[in-house]
């Protein structure tokens, strides 16, 4: 297992834990986090970081945020995943992604997930997950 | 290269403005790692298509491949035939010499490519058109047999509709090209 994907793996068991200080505990303070990547602006720093993470907490549960495939060069961990939830109305939203995190030591400093918010749109309208976002998610998760 | 988007109203997405320089923190942009094996496939299929050769893009993928180019809204296009159909579609409406698609940072692990970068074009009607996207390749020997790319649809689709580059793109594609 890489060295920064180890790291991420620490942070999906936090979040799925609810536990925002212990995502937080893996960001630098300067953290530059697109978490919608060129289609939303990003949250700079970590008290923001905190402010979306909090947001997020809200509406998301049953999360099943997982990997299916990664690779690493030096200090910087490209992935592909879903971010897999049950919103607080009961929708089923499961958007596939590709990431990429910037590190500083073992401390991540740029975040940005290219996602089609369109696709997370349709779903927490209440559209069933689509044959192509299945096929998607019907993956092994990485090791 | 990717799928014609659904047209969707972004703006009623965007809640904030600028993010002109949203990377200036990053200090490891544009690493390169110094082994690659399955990157120079990737620039000769970029190098390909830039001259708009479709069987020159098309030498580099197997028989079988799979081509999921929309993030999951659109199906899978699977075969070289699909695939030779689709890019003939999409050079019909690209402007010989516009394209500008590059990448900015990448990494490999066994017969897998990720990559970071723009596709970056002008339609034959006039529209400049940029959308920031990360992917990943699945290589069988030097061949690509599945491409999969991530990105916000709605993106192409307000530019294609002739809106201009929001600055949240504008700061994604501002970054040094991989070598």
């Amino acid at each position: 297992m890489g060295r920064c994907y180890g790291i991420l793996l620490h942070v999906i068991e936090a979040w799925q834990a609810k536990d925002i200080e212990g995502v937080l505990s893996h960001m630098d303070d300067d953290i530059v986090w697109h978490y919608a990547a060129a289609a939303m602006p990003p949250v700079r720093g970590k008290a923001s970081a905190r402010k979306l993470l909090t947001n997020f907490q809200a509406d998301m549960h049953a999360i099943q945020w997982r990997i299916f495939a990664y690779a690493e060069a030096g200090d910087r961990l490209f992935l592909e995943g879903v971010d897999d939830y049950t919103t607080a109305d009961g929708k089923r939203v499961a958007t596939p992604y590709a990431g990429v995190l910037d590190f500083r030591g073992d401390l991540i400093v740029g975040w940005r997930d290219y996602v089609d918010l369109g696709v997370a749109a349709a779903q927490k309208s209440g559209v069933a997950l689509t044959r192509q976002v299945e096929m998607l998610l019907d993956r092994p998760i990485a090791s | 290269m990717k799928a014609r988007p659904m047209a969707l109203d972004r703006r009623a997405l965007i809640t904030a403005a600028a993010a002109t320089g949203a990377l200036a923190a990053v200090p490891v942009l544009a690493k390169e790692s110094p082994m690659s094996r399955l990157f120079p496939v990737l620039e000769a299929i970029i190098a390909a298509w830039k001259k708009q050769d479709i069987e020159g893009v098309l030498a580099h993928v197997t028989d079988d491949i799979v081509w999921r180019n929309s993030s999951g809204y659109a199906p899978a296009i699977k075969g070289k035939a699909a695939m030779r159909a689709a890019l003939t579609q999409m050079k019909t409406i690209i402007a010989p010499g516009s394209n500008a698609w590059r990448i900015f940072d990448h990494a490999e692990s066994a017969d897998r490519l990720f990559m970071e970068g723009v596709d970056e074009f002008d339609l034959t009607t006039g529209q400049h058109v940029a959308i920031p996207y990360a992917g990943s390749l699945q290589f069988r020997g030097r061949l690509v047999s599945e491409w999969r790319e991530y990105f916000d649809g709605r993106i192409s689709a307000n530019m294609k509709a002739g809106q201009p580059m929001t600055d949240e793109v504008k700061a994604m594609i501002s970054r040094p090209v991989a070598r």
